[in-house]
């Protein structure tokens, strides 16, 4: 794949994106390769997972294409485990846009979500986006606690320098920071004041007032 | 003013407007402490105390806005209250005191009568 993206720049296009939607494995069937993500990622390029293409069967059902519509999911998954999924686009699969007023036959492609036919939005769509979105609410989650052990870990002896400092303190704690900062501080002086410390937030604009 | 610590929350240690300070707080003679991702970074070097909250990687899909680095410097907060709460002995009746009203403050002023 290296060759053809190089292929691509030389013309002049350094706007390429690297999807991978199963290769051919035998006769009318297509599998997904985990070992390419990695692979293609290797190039530099931005790698996207076509799902639904992916569950193709390439004239499984005659005179057209089949599609085995239940491995969407756990191909999706598997392309989350692999790291394809930090990018909002980099996973996608085709759904039908407007099922509704159709005929479930008509608006089914065989290698879709399966959709009920007769509603606003494809029924699978949502179900199957709910699915890789627990999957980042757990990845959120998983590194937040993670940063907060790796916190837990360097605590050393400059906290016990800044406590006594605050201990010390006869005045006020004049907590200052800008934008989130600024709102993690607001929350700070919160509890402070909760606890027994005298906080007072200060925005940091005017030096002349601030303190 | 002059027995005032400052608790300064930067989080890349670089922050325009409090840098615009650091003067002002040297001259009052003031001590700071600051929560930073950056331990080397102008406003760090300028404190008394660094307190390293720096994070590996933001939460963020595109490691950008600020969701994991916010949480941690939040509980770095709560430890600093947490431990001068337990050091300076602070019992629910204190914290009845400065909360009369809300949920908490009534379940603590109930348990008085």
């Amino acid at each position: 794949m290296a060759n053809a993206v190089e292929k691509i720049t030389n013309m002049g296009n350094d706007s390429v994106i690297l999807s991978e939607r199963g290769a051919s494995f035998g006769y009318q069937n297509l599998v997904v390769d985990m070992r390419s993500f990695p692979i293609l990622r290797k190039t530099g390029c931005p790698v996207v997972f076509d799902v639904t293409h992916s569950v193709q069967l390439p004239g499984g059902e005659g005179k057209s294409s089949g599609g085995q519509p239940e491995f969407i999911e756990p191909l999706a998954r598997a392309g989350t485990a692999v790291g394809c999924g930090r990018n909002p686009f980099s996973k996608f699969m085709k759904t039908p846009r407007k099922p509704f007023r159709m005929e479930p036959t008509l608006c089914r492609w065989p290698n879709c979500p399966p959709c009920s036919g007769n509603s606003h939005n494809c029924l699978a769509g949502p179900r199957l986006e709910l699915a890789v979105s627990l999957d980042t609410a757990r990845r959120v989650l998983r590194i937040e606690a993670e940063a907060l052990g790796e916190l837990l870990l360097r605590l050393d002896a400059s906290f016990e320098q800044a406590v006594e400092l605050l201990l010390a303190c006869k005045g006020r704690v004049v907590v200052t920071g800008m934008g989130k900062s600024g709102l993690i501080g607001r929350k700070i002086a919160a509890t402070f004041s909760s606890t027994g410390t005298r906080p007072r937030f200060c925005i940091p604009r005017r030096p002349s007032t601030a303190i | 003013m002059r027995d005032d610590v400052v608790l300064a929350v930067s989080y890349g240690g670089e922050t325009e407007e409090i840098i615009a300070l650091l003067e002002t707080i040297k001259r009052l003679g003031l001590h700071m402490v600051t929560l930073t991702g950056h331990p080397q970074s102008t406003i760090a070097a300028a404190s008394d105390v660094a307190l390293d909250v720096s994070v590996k990687e933001e939460a963020c899909s595109l490691n950008l806005a600020p969701t994991a680095s916010t949480t941690a410097t939040m509980a770095m907060g709560d430890a600093l209250a947490v431990t001068l709460l337990d050091l300076r002995g602070f019992s629910p009746g204190d914290f009845a005191a400065l909360h009369p009203g809300g949920r908490l403050g009534k379940k603590l002023c109930a348990r008085k009568i």
